[in-house]
C-alpha cells in the first residue's frame, strides 16, 4: 500500500515536472523569415514566390534583403553624389532594381534575364516588380541590412518607396525569425 | 456563391487571388475557381488543408480545372 501511494506520488510529482518543461518550451509560431542574401534575379523570384505564397497560406513572413540582395529594392535612378569612391564603384556595378538583375546561370552578358522575360511573358508569370508589389500587399515585413547600405554605399533615398519598410541590424532579424522557419537563399 | 478566374496565371497568383477573394466572403459562403496551371490541384488542396477552409469539389475539363471551395473559418 504504502508502495503504491509512494509511486503515485512520484508519478503525480513527474507530471507537474514535465507540465512545467512544456510550458517553458517556446510555440512554434506560423512564422517564416527569408533572408534574401543573392541579387539574381532567379534567386530573388524564388525568395518572393515563396513568400508571397506563405502569406496567402496565412504565415506571417519577414523578408531581411542583405548583401547583394539590397540591389533588389533599388530605384532605376543615377546615384546620389555624396558617396566615398569605392561606394561609388559599387554604385555603378551592381544592378539598379528589380528589372535589371542578372541571371545566376546563363546570364549572356544580360541577354539570359531578356530570354527569360520573354518566357515569363508567354506563361505569364509574376515578374518581381509585380511580385514585390503582392508583396506589400500581402502585409509582408520588409528588411534590409543596414550595414550592407553602408557597405555598398546605398542611400536611402535610393531604395523604392516600400509598404512596411525598415532598416535593422541581425539582432532585430535573429529577434524577428525566433521561433519561426528561416530560409536562405 | 463567388467566381474567380484564375485561367492564364501561374503559380503563386491562383492561391494569392483566393486568398485574397476569400478574405472579403462571409462564412459559409462558396467560392468556385477555374484555373489552368497545372500545379493548381495540388496548391488549393494544400491551401484549404493549412487555412482550415473546405474544398466541396474539385473536376477537370481538359486542362481547366475547377475548385469549389466553402469559407469555414
Amino acid at each position: 500500500m504504502t508502495e503504491q501511494t509512494l509511486s503515485l506520488e512520484s508519478l503525480k510529482k513527474e507530471i507537474n515536472d514535465l507540465k512545467d518543461k512544456v510550458q517553458k518550451v517556446p510555440e512554434n509560431k506560423d512564422q517564416l523569415a527569408i533572408i534574401v542574401f543573392s541579387g539574381d534575379m532567379d534567386k530573388v523570384m524564388a525568395s518572393l514566390i515563396i513568400a508571397t505564397g506563405a502569406a496567402a497560406m496565412g504565415t506571417e513572413v519577414t523578408l531581411f534583403f542583405t548583401f547583394w540582395g539590397t540591389s533588389v529594392l533599388k530605384k532605376d535612378a543615377p546615384q546620389k553624389k555624396e558617396k566615398l569612391l569605392l561606394q561609388k564603384m559599387f554604385g555603378w556595378m551592381m544592378p539598379k532594381g528589380p528589372k535589371k538583375l542578372p541571371l545566376s546561370k546563363m546570364n549572356f552578358c544580360g541577354a539570359g534575364p531578356k530570354m527569360m522575360n520573354v518566357l515569363m511573358k508567354k506563361y505569364n508569370t509574376a515578374s518581381i516588380s509585380e511580385l514585390i508589389e503582392v508583396a506589400e500587399e500581402s502585409e509582408i515585413q520588409f528588411y534590409i541590412c543596414q550595414m550592407s547600405m553602408d557597405l555598398m554605399g546605398i542611400k536611402k533615398e535610393e531604395i523604392q518607396p516600400i509598404k512596411n519598410l525598415s532598416y535593422c541590424g541581425v539582432a532585430k532579424f535573429l529577434e524577428i525569425s525566433d521561433g519561426g522557419k528561416t530560409l536562405f537563399i | 456563391m463567388c467566381e474567380l478566374d484564375c485561367i492564364g496565371i501561374s503559380c503563386p497568383m491562383p492561391i494569392v487571388c483566393i486568398n485574397k477573394e476569400m478574405k472579403v466572403m462571409n462564412q459559409g459562403d462558396t467560392l468556385v475557381v477555374k484555373a489552368d496551371d497545372p500545379a493548381f490541384k495540388m496548391d488549393v488542396e494544400a491551401w484549404v488543408n493549412k487555412t482550415g477552409n473546405t474544398l466541396l469539389s474539385m473536376k477537370q475539363e481538359e486542362n481547366i480545372i475547377t475548385a469549389k471551395i466553402e469559407k469555414v473559418l
